[in-house]
Parts: C-alpha cells; sequence; structure tokens
C-alpha cells in the first residue's frame, strides 16, 4: 500500500514515537485515538528504532519509516521527511518526542512551507517550561515548584547537595530522575546523568504526595481546548504511571489554566505535579510539550484530544471545546506481546518503507543462523 | 472508645468535611473522593451512613436509621456508630469544628 491509497478526503498523518514498551512513547495511543475520529485516515509512522514495538501492532500505522535520531540535526530531518513524502505526501504531522520537538520547533517555517502542519511552540515558550526555567515559569504564575538548584558538573551537585539535603530528586535536562539519599548515590546519579544527556543535572527536594498529571490542548492565545486531570494510582519502577484515575479539583484546573495563559501555549501538553501529603499543596514537578502515553485514555470517555489537534490543524482555527472526563474512570496499562516479521524487519532496516503486516512466509528454521533482531 | 457520651460528644464537637460532602458513593459500597482521586470501601451500613450524613442527618438520625435497618439494642448500635465516626475521624472525613 502507498500514498496512492489515500482517500481524498481523509487526513494524512505522520506520527512519531511508537514503542509502547516499559517507558512507553505517546505515537501508539495517538494512532488509536486518531482512528476512532477518523477510520479512513492514512498513518504514517516516523520511528527512530525498527524495534519500536508499535510498528508491529494491529491497527497500527499503515506504513512506517525510519527517521535520522534527532541529533543529526534539523535538515537531516527535513531530508528525510521530503524523501517519505515522495512516497507519500502527508499532510498533517504530530511529534511526540521531546528531544525531537526541539529540533522540529525550530523548523516551522520550513516545515509550513512544505505543507506540513504541525502545532508546536515556538523555541522561546520551549525554552521557558524547560526543567531548569520552571522555578522561574511558576513564580510568575504563583506555582509552588520544589526547591532547586542546578549543576554542570559532580563537585557543584555535591554543593547543591549540601544546601538542600538529602533525600532530593536529580534530573536529566530531557529525561530520567533518580532520588539519592547520600553523596555516593548522588555522584553515581548525577555522573551517570551528565554523560548521558549533558548539563545541566537539575536538583530538587523530594516532594511527598500523590502524583497528578494534567493533559490538556492550548489554543496558542492563552485558553485551553479542553484538559483532563488524572492522579497516578500504580506507578513503575521507573515512576512511570501503569494506572491513573480521572479527578476533578478546581484548584488543579486553576494552576494548570494559569501556566497555559502565561505561556500561550500553542497545541499538546502535559503538566506534571505532586499533591504534598502534609500540606496538600501542589508543586509543579514538570512541563512536556506533547501529549502524553496515556493519551488515548480520555479519548475512550469521549474527550479525543488527538483528533481535536487535526481538527484546529485542519480548519486552521479551534473547533469545539474537548468535552471533560468525569471524575472516578481509570485505566491499567495492559502490555502485550506483538507479531514482529524478519520481512518488514530488513525492510526497515534498508530504508524499504514498511507497509502492512504481511503473513510470515519464511520458516524459522531458515534464519537459524542469523543473529537475533534484538 | 464506647458509650452513648462519647458518641454525644463527636456529635457536639465534630463536623463533616468537603471530602466527605462530595465523595461520589455507589450502592455497591465504593465511595471516591473526586479531589484527591482516593478511593473507599464502605462495607454494611457505611454507605447509608455516608449519604445520611451527606444530606445534613443528625446522631439522632443515624442512631435511628442502625436501629430501624439491624435487629441491634441501643446500647451496641451506639457503640457501632461511634466506633464508624471515629475511623471518619482518623481519615479526616470528618473533623473537629471551627
Amino acid at each position: 500500500m502507498g500514498g496512492g491509497a489515500v482517500k481524498a478526503s481523509a487526513p494524512c498523518i505522520a506520527v512519531s514515537g511508537l514503542h509502547r514498551g516499559e517507558n512507553p512513547q505517546p505515537g501508539a495511543g495517538i494512532i488509536r485515538s486518531l482512528r476512532r475520529h477518523f477510520p479512513d485516515a492514512r498513518i504514517v509512522g516516523l520511528s527512530y528504532d525498527v524495534m519500536e514495538s508499535g510498528i508491529y501492532a494491529e491497527g497500527g500505522p499503515d506504513e512506517v519509516h525510519l527517521m535520522p535520531y534527532p541529533a543529526a540535526g534539523g535538515k537531516a530531518l527535513l531530508d528525510r521527511i521530503d524523501t517519505i513524502r515522495k512516497r507519500t505526501p502527508f499532510d498533517f504531522f504530530i511529534p511526540t518526542l521531546d528531544a525531537e520537538i526541539e529540533v522540529f520547533a525550530t523548523l516551522h517555517h520550513e516545515l509550513k512551507r512544505r505543507g506540513i502542519a504541525v502545532c508546536l511552540p515556538g523555541v522561546e515558550v520551549l525554552k521557558r517550561r524547560a526543567k531548569q526555567h520552571l522555578p522561574a515559569l511558576a513564580a510568575l504564575c504563583g506555582v509552588r515548584v520544589p526547591e532547586t538548584r542546578l549543576a554542570s558538573d559532580v563537585a557543584s551537585a555535591s554543593e547543591a547537595a549540601h544546601a538542600l539535603g538529602y533525600p532530593l530528586v536529580v534530573k536529566g535536562p530531557y529525561y530520567d530522575a533518580r532520588i539519592v539519599h547520600n553523596f555516593a548515590q548522588l555522584a553515581a546519579a548525577a555522573g551517570h546523568l551528565l554523560s548521558e544527556w549533558g548539563h545541566p543535572v537539575i536538583l530538587q527536594n523530594c516532594i511527598t504526595g500523590s502524583e497528578f498529571n494534567v493533559l490538556g490542548l492550548g489554543d496558542g492565545q492563552g485558553g485551553w481546548l479542553g484538559h483532563c486531570c488524572i492522579r497516578k494510582t500504580q506507578l513503575s519502577d521507573k515512576g512511570k504511571g501503569l494506572s491513573g484515575i480521572t479527578v476533578s479539583d478546581a484548584r488543579l484546573s486553576s494552576l494548570c489554566a494559569r501556566l497555559v495563559r502565561e505561556l500561550q501555549w500553542p497545541g499538546p501538553f502535559e503538566i506534571e505535579l505532586i499533591r504534598e501529603e502534609t500540606s496538600g499543596d501542589y508543586f509543579l514537578i514538570e512541563i512536556n510539550p506533547r501529549f502524553p502515553a496515556w493519551i488515548d485514555f480520555p479519548s475512550m470517555l469521549g474527550a479525543n484530544f488527538a483528533a481535536a489537534l487535526i481538527d484546529i490543524l485542519k480548519s486552521g482555527r479551534p473547533p469545539g471545546s474537548v468535552p471533560d472526563c468525569p471524575p472516578g474512570s481509570f485505566y491499567i496499562r495492559h502490555q502485550i506481546e506483538v507479531v514482529g516479521n524478519l520481512n518488514r524487519y530488513a525492510d526497515l532496516l534498508k530504508g524499504e518503507p514498511d507497509t502492512l503486516p504481511e503473513l510470515v512466509d519464511e520458516p524459522w528454521n531458515k534464519f537459524s543462523k542469523t543473529k537475533s533482531p534484538a | 472508645m464506647s458509650g452513648p457520651k462519647k458518641l454525644l460528644n463527636i456529635q457536639l464537637t465534630t463536623t463533616m468535611t468537603t471530602i466527605l460532602d462530595n465523595l461520589l458513593l455507589n450502592d455497591r459500597g465504593i465511595a471516591f473522593d473526586p479531589v484527591s482521586g482516593d478511593t473507599y470501601r464502605l462495607v454494611g451500613p457505611a454507605v447509608h451512613l455516608v449519604r445520611l450524613l451527606q444530606k445534613g442527618a443528625d446522631d439522632a438520625a443515624l442512631l435511628q436509621y442502625m436501629l430501624e435497618e439491624y435487629e441491634v439494642d441501643e446500647s451496641t448500635a451506639r457503640r457501632d456508630l461511634d466506633v464508624f465516626l471515629g475511623t471518619l475521624e482518623e481519615m479526616k472525613l470528618w473533623e473537629a469544628a471551627p
């Protein structure tokens, strides 16, 4: 199936972040939401790794193309997009990974010139919600944040820890967070984060309480088309929400609305907070410039944020509001196995466009002397 | 905690919190706090007692409900009610009046 299979009226949408493993990415959930609202849509998966599980999932993308890593830079990403669009000229793009959004935010005009509709914040707005700049933003909005220090090496991290006291949370600028209880743990964590993600590392006081996440869609003018609040009810070892339940707290909504208004945020966002057990106050932990992995949960409750985003991009103006999610509905993350196919795997590695699943027509014993794809 | 005196004391010095007032209840014994996301399991007469509290029932009405619905003498009913209200207080659903 190629680009010719796209119906004239059906949107052709590129989505990245297809992996649904232990630390799931948002793309597969976005695709499910889109298919619920646009059953005829053609979905083009943009993948950074042939082992992203969503490539092989039932109901996943209609075709998949490998992308260069965002670190390769804007030109490499645009060149690859141009090549892919010669085959399948997608009109919409929903980037879902923090690292790629940093790059694509600088390419707004290039994407627009190509006729690709995408909803991204400007570089300055993106910077204001970066972890190291959150305290300044929070102060403007009257929102509490954990006491925060930045460090560019292990020695300055040690000084910051001395001022903050243990235990504390050490974070990389993009991903990863670890709780440390002493200098030895701090040195190991900070060293790892600095080598993996670069500086600064962010050190914060530990706030004890329940975690709340709020997803929404900003209208770019200080308002939003809707939002959905959940409390995480089960966490994985990495702190990822294995289950969550919808809540309705006017104080929480108002706090998030102030942040969105201050940033005049355009498009998808996820705000992460902790409600301190002792004071009941919310502490802002993070603002992600994208939909979260649980994006399809509100969609199943009738609040389809991914579809609303495409509606905005199609019409150039906000459609009606996204409905509120009633409190008391919960999700549980449910992992299953998906079947891969070595033909598809090989095509992707060769840079050939991957297409809908085919039946495995090669007996496994023919591959007995090859290395496992893993 | 037992006896009618203690129960009377609770009645006079405590009040329903906003949390209890806002709890969403179903008939299967699950109560949900829509603000915090906390979930409670209510057993036996607790569902009806919480519903009565949300409607503003006083101690006499709660006791009357217990006596009418359950084959229990007044002393036992008061003791059970006392334990129930004490549990609510521990869970911060029922707190000292300002």
